[in-house]
């Protein structure tokens, strides 16, 4: 009886050392969250930091390449990388919590609509990823055909929403026209098992995740129907104008990284591995090799740049949306002066 | 009789007393022996044969049924999935992390937990001015709290450790407060009138006399504390490490034998929690 008690005992007690040894090893780290900067002890690099209000995902290579490299540190910047989300990323920038963050031209809009004096500094995908996807066999053909489906949207928030509502303006259609769902992250499971007729994702995402459970499917991407300005380095105006030269520094060694991506995937695959835990090395170079088309876009705006006809096009469409009134001034909310 | 005969007498009974102790004790322990060994056989054995059968029903499903990978892995896939996040390191550094949050959490809980409870339980102006904040506090859910703590303090793992500790805070309060109460007031009558008062009182009588309800209230806290760890991972901006960020990402990545292996981590971590909240039960029984 007394070697039974004392075996659980012993087995308990191991239990909790066990439990309080990692928490004392947690107590000298400063839970900074994820942190991936170089560790640098130079007082001469200028700290600043990029939320991207997603996981690490391969479609930041561009900015593990250019600190993978060094660009940022010869640039004379200390980057940290916060990944994660964050349901008000540019909100969050103008507390403080972060010097940029990867933002769509439509979220900038929206935030200078509501006084938050931010500013785009660079365009990184110059085609809106987002599209409507269908199964192959569907009946919906045109956007004109989505009158009465049911569409699954991850929710009535972001790229995905702006994206849907474009595609049914394109269509005159509006948003009791169709039945829309809101599905969270899951529209692949949502279209496999065709709990909806059609799903809204990202181009470079969903249609690869579908093609590989076997289901052949049709998009209809925003970009081909209603010109918006997608995910780019979003800025305050504050940084803007106090630290123009950090600005400059990051854009530049972040194009960088983005030019060294575009002219070798595979390397950028491997270089980003570090980034990305767990990541699936095939899968993400099918990824990378779907958002490189996304990045170049037609080639008529050179890399990073800001297209202006892009942006009055994107206004118009939110406005008559009546998504926001009539900007004051549209040209404050974008600069190429960084990109040169 | 004679004095020899009463002492043969008596030497005879001995003997034969003796026999009957050595036979029965160990007809006895073999009872008791049969009973123990009946006892683990029930605790092992039925719960392997239920487990089995699960197992076989899901490779039975996933092998011969048409359940598609998104929705249900197969076992094969989310054992290699375990072995090889296990030999990588992902789910022990995610394991840490999850643990130090709410270890942490649990312990600032405790802190704030046993003065409040014994407050609650003795003054009632202090009960009365703070009972109704606590009830609403913990109705208001985490995923409401959460950005307005990350506004605050930013990112880090210092967000997720306070609203695990928000979490399991009120159960230890009510619990410890409820102890503290009911303690029967003739033995804190009896130490008075010794003259006990203040901090002896409370040292030396009332918090031993309360010590089963507030180690009830550590063990559901420390219990409750591995949920708050991983709620606080969900619904706290920017959060990309620990067991529940893992969850997340896994779903986002629609990698769905990754999101599995986690939830069986979990399933370990939540059972080392429970052994190890055993332990403080039999500190407790130790010291007092």
């Amino acid at each position: 009886m007394l070697y039974r008690l004392s075996r659980s005992f012993l087995l308990s007690s191991f239990m909790l050392i066990a439990l309080l040894a990692c928490i004392l090893s947690g107590c000298g780290s400063t839970g900074t969250g994820n942190n991936t900067s170089t560790s640098s002890t130079s007082s001469n690099l200028t700290n600043v930091s990029i939320a991207f209000g997603y996981i690490p995902d391969i479609q930041f290579s561009p900015f593990y390449v250019a600190q993978s490299k060094g660009y940022y540190r010869a640039a004379g910047l200390n980057v940290t990388f916060h990944h994660g989300f964050v349901t008000d990323l540019i909100g969050s920038m103008v507390v403080g919590h972060d010097t940029f963050v990867m933002a769509s031209g439509d979220e900038v809009l929206v935030a200078r609509n509501k006084n938050l004096p931010v500013v785009d500094v660079s365009t990184i995908y110059q085609r809106y990823p987002v599209s409507i996807i269908v199964p192959a066999d569907s009946s919906i053909h045109t956007l004109a055909d989505l009158k009465g489906h049911t569409i699954g949207e991850p929710g009535p928030f972001g790229a995905t929403h702006v994206g849907l509502l474009a595609l049914l303006y394109h269509a005159h259609l509006s948003l009791s026209d169709v039945h829309v769902q809101t599905i969270g992250f899951t529209q692949v499971t949502a279209l496999l098992t065709h709990r909806v007729d059609a799903v809204v994702g990202y181009s470079n995402n969903e249609p690869l995740q579908l093609q590989k459970e076997g289901m052949v499917v049709r998009t209809f991407d925003v970009s081909d129907y209603q010109p918006l300005v997608s995910n780019g380095i979003i800025t305050t105006e504050n940084t803007l104008q106090s630290k123009p030269q950090v600005v400059k520094a990051f854009v530049q060694a972040t194009l960088k990284g983005l030019r060294d991506v575009i002219a070798n995937p595979q390397a950028a695959v491997q270089t980003s591995a570090s980034y990305i835990p767990g990541m699936d090395q095939s899968k993400a170079l099918s990824v990378l090799q779907a958002t490189i088309p996304v990045w170049q876009g037609d080639g008529h705006v050179a890399l990073g740049v800001n297209d202006s006809a892009t942006w009055q096009s994107m206004t118009q469409f939110l406005v008559a949306s009546q998504i926001i009134p009539q900007p004051a001034d549209l040209s404050k909310a974008y600069t190429n002066q960084f990109v040169s | 009789m004679s004095v020899i005969t009463k002492m043969k007498d008596e030497v005879m009974l001995e003997v034969i007393a003796s026999e009957e102790r050595e036979q029965t004790p160990s007809l006895r322990q073999q009872t008791r022996k049969s009973l123990m060994v009946s006892q683990r056989v029930l605790s092992i054995v039925p719960p392997l044969v239920l487990g089995i059968i699960i197992l076989a029903a899901w490779y039975a499903s996933t092998t011969y049924g048409h359940i598609n990978g998104l929705i249900l892995p197969t076992v094969g896939e989310v054992l290699s999935s375990l072995a090889s996040n296990l030999a990588n390191g992902l789910f022990f550094n995610s394991a840490l992390i999850t643990i130090q949050e709410s270890l942490t959490g649990f312990l600032l809980a405790v802190l704030i937990a046993l003065p409040v409870g014994y407050g609650i339980a003795r003054f009632r102006l202090f009960a009365a001015t703070f009972q109704p904040y606590l009830a609403a506090g913990q109705a208001i859910p985490a995923i409401v709290i959460a950005p307005v703590l990350y506004l605050i303090l930013g990112y880090g793992t210092i967000t997720i450790t306070i609203l695990c500790m928000l979490i399991v805070l009120f159960p230890m309060v009510i619990t410890t407060a409820l102890g503290f109460q009911t303690i029967d007031q003739t033995l804190i009558d009896a130490a008075r009138v010794e003259g006990a008062s203040g901090w002896p009182m409370l040292f030396h009588i009332e918090f031993p006399l309360a010590l089963p309800a507030i180690l009830a209230a550590l063990r559901t806290g420390l219990t409750l504390s591995i949920t708050g760890a991983i709620v606080g991972e969900f619904v706290t901006q920017g959060s990309t490490q620990g067991l529940g960020a893992l969850i997340l990402t896994s779903t986002e990545q629609y990698d769905k034998p990754l999101l599995f292996a986690t939830l069986v981590i979990l399933g370990v971590l939540a059972a080392v929690y429970y052994g190890a909240s055993w332990l403080l039960v039999r500190l407790a029984n130790a010291i007092y």
